[in-house]
């Protein structure tokens, strides 16, 4: 890889809220705001994770970033050779053509394949609408990309059903390379498989990544797997991003109290760690009735005055690329800093 | 591994392609009732058409031979005016199948199709078909076959054909929109948009074969209600033209008390007729949900 | 060790399914005793037979399933004095005397908080419904019963949320209420299934303290259910690993841990991201993935994704062997140790 860092992806104070409506004339109440203004940059060839518990928007970032979710507001710019167009303001062919672009792996791979159709037809159907005509192009691109995941090619003749969920899980992400994308955006990949399938998995998407020089988008909810697999971590809560770090600064010196919190709540399989865990108290709250200022505030061991009435800017503080979204660490060294880390 | 690209992956698979239909019919012979079924329906539509195509006589009227019971040159005797009632009751069910078949195929048709729109697009689009569908069900149908006789100033097919559609395609419309409303939602749907299929493409070419088997299911047991709907209105004197054979315009003859304590064959037979066929149906269309509902394999 | 000590002996528990007039062995020859007040763990995958097994025992599963063992001897303990129950003898798996150890004695947490709630009643009457059903309480009695219970558990303002619908709450105050109905006629026995794999990592740690709590403050026995070894490693103090309806491996916490011995432990505590992995380090894999149990062949069931397989893991069923005292493996690498109890005779 090279050392200059080539953007792919910047977004800008994005926004996904869904309208929460009431009545006969669906008068618009209120809205879920599961993205609320997140700005993050994402680079070529590496591997971006997003951790959070449910309902903190990851999933929702993801699709809003290919546009299978309707943005609110905000800006998400690809990198089109150099050149950086805003996706949100695309027309349906330029959407189209993106689609080339961006793909996406789900959580699911037990309803990701129509049960009714062969392997075939669902590998098929992606090459022709994006206008492969001849059967054996086609039939070469599938090659490559079931050779890439170790899958047979006669394989293909079968129902879905037949396959366990580990290989329909890799069916998954060779259909999803089918149309040479650059960028794959992996919503829950290895969350519904089995744990001795999962590191097979995992491992599969390390090698294809370093092969085709892809860049990922890796969502999950348990930070241990996309601790393994990232470069770097976005830390989201209630539809903001806390934390943005390197995954091994995230884990070595994690700044934000919720990360933290996350960190410790992992059960670690080793019966000789003497770690104290940290329970959270309480749950998080509901997207429609976020708390006032930081949105963590009602949950967090070192809530101040101001965290109550002010939201956080996320700032940088200590390494370079590490930025966080708290009180604490809002002007270098404040002594509200020193004291937490104490 | 090289060489195979040159042989399509197709071609070179043919044997290895799973056998569900063999599964299927396998499923389907096990089911005994439904291969009972099967059976009596082909044997009866097979008769039908036989005897319409011979051209047997069903309207010469031997006045000599009226009410007459069953015998050897009248298998099933003859009606009120002398009519041979086997003749009558093979051509009255070619037009009661047909009747049957017709309707339950078109409002299938239109209630998918409906279906399709409303549960996959949802919102306002989904709104509006419903309050139709909600407006046709309050409907009487009773009431909508007199106004039509009225307007029209007579009896006939088309009339009873254009009803049964009009005020049938509802209970498809349902099931078919509840089932794009909860499929819409599977992944695999989310997947070919996201490699931006056109919507037309995910509604009928994804989801839509996802839907078949419950639609192939009610179209086979609304047949069923459309043959019984038609003779009870053609019984009532509200269907097809009395020259026309039905079933229910044969029963129409049966009217009268005496008919029916006296000549028992003239409304036994066509009973007979629709009480197998519907049955038939009936257990066809349970061996067909046994064996297409994706649920239960 | 005494009948005081042992509160469930299970020895050569088989399950099998009819479908199809096929019959499908899903849990074969498993055998474990849980000693009072501990908490055991059973990890496995999915498919592994460990809910099965535990199923089995409670006598939950359909007429489809026949359940045969040499014994499963629950041990009450009331009083000081202790009364025998051989669950395997049980005819009627919904009669009187089933139904009265379930509840009073022995009772399970399920896996999906949302679904194990009737959602047209109010929590309060669910947790309330069998304490009139065993103890035949009044009402009002059950009530305030149940308002402890809420507090015991850490649901905030009982008093109100008594009276809500299952709706009204989240996942972890749903775990909580399902975890209340278990435990509100305090049984000693506490079987949870998955009880955190519905629930988000910070509510699993909620969740997990209280269990423990309730097993160190209040004498408890526990066998967990689960597929995470970090949940294993804080919550056990005795490990039984399961793959395709056997036990493979069984032991204390540091038997299980710190002398791993058999390939599917080892294989399984290696393949689990963990953090903090220094850069660069892969995660080992276990090859292919897990038979159909309806096709299995005879002998090791992991022997075709086991590195050591060799000629003497095939063809015929592996017994445990006894490593260290209370440590069992179900592996040929071991047999020169001496077999483990009540395999000798263990035929198929």
């Amino acid at each position: 890889m090279s050392e200059s860092k080539e953007m792919i992806f910047q977004v800008r104070g994005l926004k996904t809220w869904f309208p929460i409506t009431k009545g006969m004339f669906k008068k618009v109440v209120g809205h879920v705001k599961a993205v609320d203004d997140v700005s993050l940059d994402v680079y070529r060839g590496e591997t971006l994770g997003i951790v959070g518990e449910s309902g903190c928007g990851k999933s929702t970032l993801g699709k809003t970033m290919m546009m299978l979710e309707r943005a609110t507001g905000g800006q998400v710019m690809f990198n089109y050779g150099g050149e950086f167009r805003d996706i949100t303001k695309f027309n349906a062919r330029e959407m189209f053509e993106f689609r080339r672009k961006v793909q996406m792996v789900f959580q699911d791979p037990y309803s990701a394949l129509n049960p009714q159709k062969k392997i075939y037809t669902s590998f098929e159907e992606p090459l022709k609408v994006h206008g492969i005509k001849s059967e054996a192009e086609r039939e070469a691109v599938m090659q490559k990309v079931l050779k890439m995941v170790n899958i047979q090619p006669d394989y293909l003749m079968r129902y879905p059903h037949e396959f366990s969920g580990g290989q329909r899980q890799r069916l998954c992400i060779a259909r999803a390379l089918e149309v040479m994308p650059e960028v794959l955006i992996c919503d829950e990949p290895v969350s519904a498989l089995d744990v001795s399938i999962q590191a097979q998995v995992l491992n599969l998407m390390k090698d294809i990544q370093k092969e085709l020089n892809l860049t990922y988008l890796f969502i999950a909810h348990d930070l241990s797997v996309v601790q393994y697999m990232s470069d770097r971590i976005v830390v989201m809560y209630l539809g903001k991003i806390v934390e943005i770090a390197d995954s091994r600064a995230l884990y070595d010196e994690p700044l934000h109290p919720y990360t933290r919190a996350l960190l410790s709540a992992i059960p670690v399989p080793d019966i000789h760690n003497t770690k104290k865990r940290q329970v959270l108290e309480g749950e998080v709250p509901s997207p429609i009735h976020k708390p006032s200022g930081c949105a963590f505030h009602n949950r967090c061991p070192h809530c101040m005055e101001i965290c109550k009435s002010v939201d956080p800017a996320i700032v940088h503080h200590g390494a370079e690329g590490h930025m966080v979204a708290c009180h604490l660490y809002q002007q270098e060294g404040a002594p509200a800093a020193a004291a937490a880390e104490a | 591994m090289g060489n195979q690209a040159t042989v399509s992956i197709k071609e070179q698979n043919k044997s290895a392609a799973s056998s569900l239909l063999k599964k299927n019919i396998r499923k389907f012979l096990n089911n005994k009732l439904a291969v009972l079924g099967l059976l009596v329906v082909v044997i009866m539509l097979v008769a039908c058409v036989v005897g319409a195509i011979i051209g047997v006589d069903f309207s010469t009227p031997h006045l000599d031979q009226m009410k007459s019971a069953p015998s050897g040159t009248y298998l099933f005797g003859t009606d009120t005016i002398g009519r041979d009632l086997l003749s009558r009751v093979l051509i009255g069910g070619c037009y009661s199948i047909f009747i049957g078949v017709f309707c339950a195929v078109v409002s299938s048709v239109i209630g998918a199709a409906l279906g399709a729109v409303a549960g996959y697009f949802g919102g306002k689009v989904d709104a509006v078909i419903v309050r139709i569908s909600e407006l046709f069900q309050a409907f009487p149908q009773l009431v909508l076959v007199m106004m039509l006789v009225a307007i029209l100033n007579q009896r006939g097919l088309g009339n009873l054909l254009f009803i049964f559609v009009v005020t049938g395609w509802m209970t498809t419309f349902r099931m078919v929109r509840n089932e794009y409303m909860s499929l819409k939602n599977e992944t695999y749907v989310k997947v070919c948009e996201a490699f931006g299929m056109s919507r037309s493409n995910v509604m009928f070419k994804q989801i839509l074969p996802n839907v078949m088997s419950p639609i192939i299911v009610s179209t086979t047991t609304n047949v069923a209600y459309f043959i019984l709907q038609e003779a009870s209105l053609s019984f009532i004197g509200l269907g097809v033209q009395d020259s026309t054979p039905t079933w229910g315009n044969i029963l129409n003859a049966a009217k009268s008390l005496q008919v029916v304590t006296e000549s028992w064959w003239i409304w036994v037979f066509p009973g007979l007729a629709i009480t197998l066929f519907v049955l038939a149906i009936n257990f066809l269309g349970d061996g067909l949900r046994d064996v297409l509902d994706a649920k239960q394999q | 060790m005494d009948n005081k000590e042992i509160i469930l002996d299970v020895k050569n528990l088989c399950t099998t399914f009819v479908s199809d007039q096929k019959e499908i062995r899903i849990v074969k020859n498993v055998s474990f005793q849980l000693k009072r007040g501990s908490a055991l763990a059973v990890v496995g995958e999915s498919g592994c037979g460990k809910s099965v097994t535990m199923n089995s025992i409670m006598r939950f599963l359909g007429r489809n399933a026949r359940v045969t063992a040499d014994s499963i001897q629950y041990n009450a303990l009331r009083d000081g004095k202790v009364t025998e129950y051989h669950l395997e003898s049980i005819k009627k798996p919904h009669g009187p005397e089933m139904r009265s150890l379930r509840g009073p004695e022995m009772s399970m947490v399920f896996q999906d908080p949302m679904s194990s709630l009737n959602p047209v009643y109010k929590v309060g009457d669910q947790v309330a419904e069998s304490l009139i059903q065993h103890f035949h309480l009044k009402k009002a009695e059950a009530r305030q019963r149940v308002l402890e219970m809420f507090r015991k558990l850490g649901i905030p303002d009982p008093e109100e949320r008594i009276d809500c619908y299952p709706h009204q709450f989240s996942g972890g105050m749903k775990q909580r209420v399902v975890i209340a109905i278990a435990m509100i006629c305090n049984p000693e026995l506490i079987i949870c299934d998955e009880p955190t794999t519905a629930l988000d990592v910070t509510i699993q740690a909620q969740i997990m303290e209280l269990l423990k709590d309730m097993q160190v403050k209040d004498g408890k026995s526990i066998i967990l259910i689960t597929h995470n070894m970090g949940l294993v490693a804080e919550m056990a103090d005795e490990v039984c690993v399961m793959y395709m309806g056997r036990v493979v491996e069984f032991g204390s916490l540091e038997d299980v841990f710190d002398r791993t011995s058999h390939p599917y432990t080892k294989a399984l505590l290696r393949s689990v991201p963990v953090l903090g992995l220094a850069d660069g380090q892969k995660l080992e894999t276990i090859p292919g993935s897990t038979p159909n149990p309806a096709d299995l062949k005879p002998g090791c069931e992991f022997a075709d994704r086991c590195e050591f397989a060799c000629d003497k893991c095939r063809g015929k069923d592996i017994p445990a062997y006894e490593i260290s005292p209370g440590h069992r493996v179900r592996c040929v690498l071991y047999d020169t140790y001496p077999r483990a109890a009540g395999e000798e005779e263990v035929g198929i």
